[in-house]
């Protein structure tokens, strides 16, 4: 009879909808939204790290001298940096500096470009009538693993998984003055 | 005698119709994308271009010389292969205030130069369709003052 009874009662029908909606959502959870939140969290960084390249090599463009436009680079960076944009994505992004800059000379006949730097002066005489003359702001942004895996011992061997990705965002800009970027020319004539 | 709907792999179909309806919305948002990245890249390629353009001479006194310094900067984006397509009309106009720089003594050029650049964007995904095979066009200007000195001969 007891037997009986347990074969002929059967589970209540009632409130399968709601118990199967918890583990979807976790599952949603696992799947979707977290890593939506990652890419979304690639993207910002990508962004506010290319808008800090775009802004450093504006900034440094129109300097006069090599010197002023680094400094005008790494103001214009610490202060994204230090930016609600910034501080979201844990800028800088690595460490210090935040921007190299470089020199981009273009032949204007050949459309061949050569690159200076980073830290370094033209180091020929600037001639505008053939050559076209930009900085290059760079930054480096680091995309952390999915998750950190430090237990397991061959742990650096898949990029964006196991080990971070370094990402370079460049950017260019005509330079406005590219004598000041020359090295300084000492006058053997002034000091004997 | 009432008909009753078979209520077994209803779930199946609804999942399917999600991913689908789910991955049209991600096609749509990554082409969306390629377009905001190719405006904001033919945007600085026009300003760059037209800021090159600005520090040579114009090209009433140097044939071609605008152009040559247009397409310095717009080669750099030609090889790049994908969705964004960097064409090579380019529009160079400018406007000069008489009197030119004397070719004697030379002298600063007064005017401004404007030039417009085209990108052809080739969305990879749903809305190229709505585009065809020309992709979609996108077009920006710039115009900047001659910075250029000519110099005395």
């Amino acid at each position: 009879m007891f037997v009986t009874y347990f074969r002929a009662r059967c589970r209540s029908a009632h409130g399968n909808q709601l118990a199967e909606f918890g583990p979807a959502l976790l599952l949603l959870s696992i799947v979707v939204v977290l890593p939506c939140f990652w890419a979304l969290s690639i993207a910002a960084g990508s962004l506010v790290s290319f808008f800090t390249a775009s802004e450093s090599a504006k900034s440094a463009a129109s300097q006069f001298t090599y010197a002023a436009a680094a400094q005008a680079a790494q103001a214009k960076a610490s202060e994204i940096a230090n930016s609600g944009l910034g501080i979201l994505v844990h800028a800088p992004f690595d460490g210090s500096p935040n921007v190299q800059l470089f020199l981009a000379v273009t032949d204007l006949a050949t459309h061949q470009t050569v690159e200076y730097g980073p830290a370094q002066t033209l180091p020929k005489e600037v001639d505008t009538e053939h050559n076209l003359y930009q900085v290059e702001a760079r930054t480096l942004y680091e995309i952390g693993p999915v998750w950190q895996n430090s237990h397991r011992p061959n742990s650096s061997s898949f990029p964006l998984l196991d080990k971070p990705v370094q990402m370079v965002f460049r950017a260019r800009q005509v330079v406005e003055f590219p004598q000041g970027f020359c090295a300084p020319v000492t006058s053997p004539g002034l000091h004997g | 005698m009432r008909y009753q709907r078979h209520q077994k792999g209803s779930s199946l179909v609804e999942v399917i119709v999600l991913m689908v309806l789910v991955l049209a919305v991600f096609s749509i948002a990554s082409d969306l994308f390629w377009i905001l990245i190719g405006f904001s890249t033919n945007n600085n390629l026009c300003a760059r271009a037209s800021r090159a353009a600005s520090q040579g001479a114009p090209d009433r006194l140097k044939r071609g010389e605008p152009y040559r310094r247009v397409m310095s900067v717009i080669s750099e984006s030609q090889n790049s292969t994908g969705p964004l397509e960097m064409s090579r009309d380019v529009s160079i106009s400018e406007q000069l205030k008489e009197p030119l720089p004397d070719p004697v003594f030379g002298g600063p050029v007064n005017g401004e130069v404007n030039v417009t650049t085209t990108m052809r964007i080739h969305p990879p995904f749903l809305l190229s369709r709505f585009f065809g095979p020309q992709g979609l066009a996108l077009r920006a200007s710039k115009t900047y003052p001659f910075s250029y000195m000519s110099r005395p001969q």
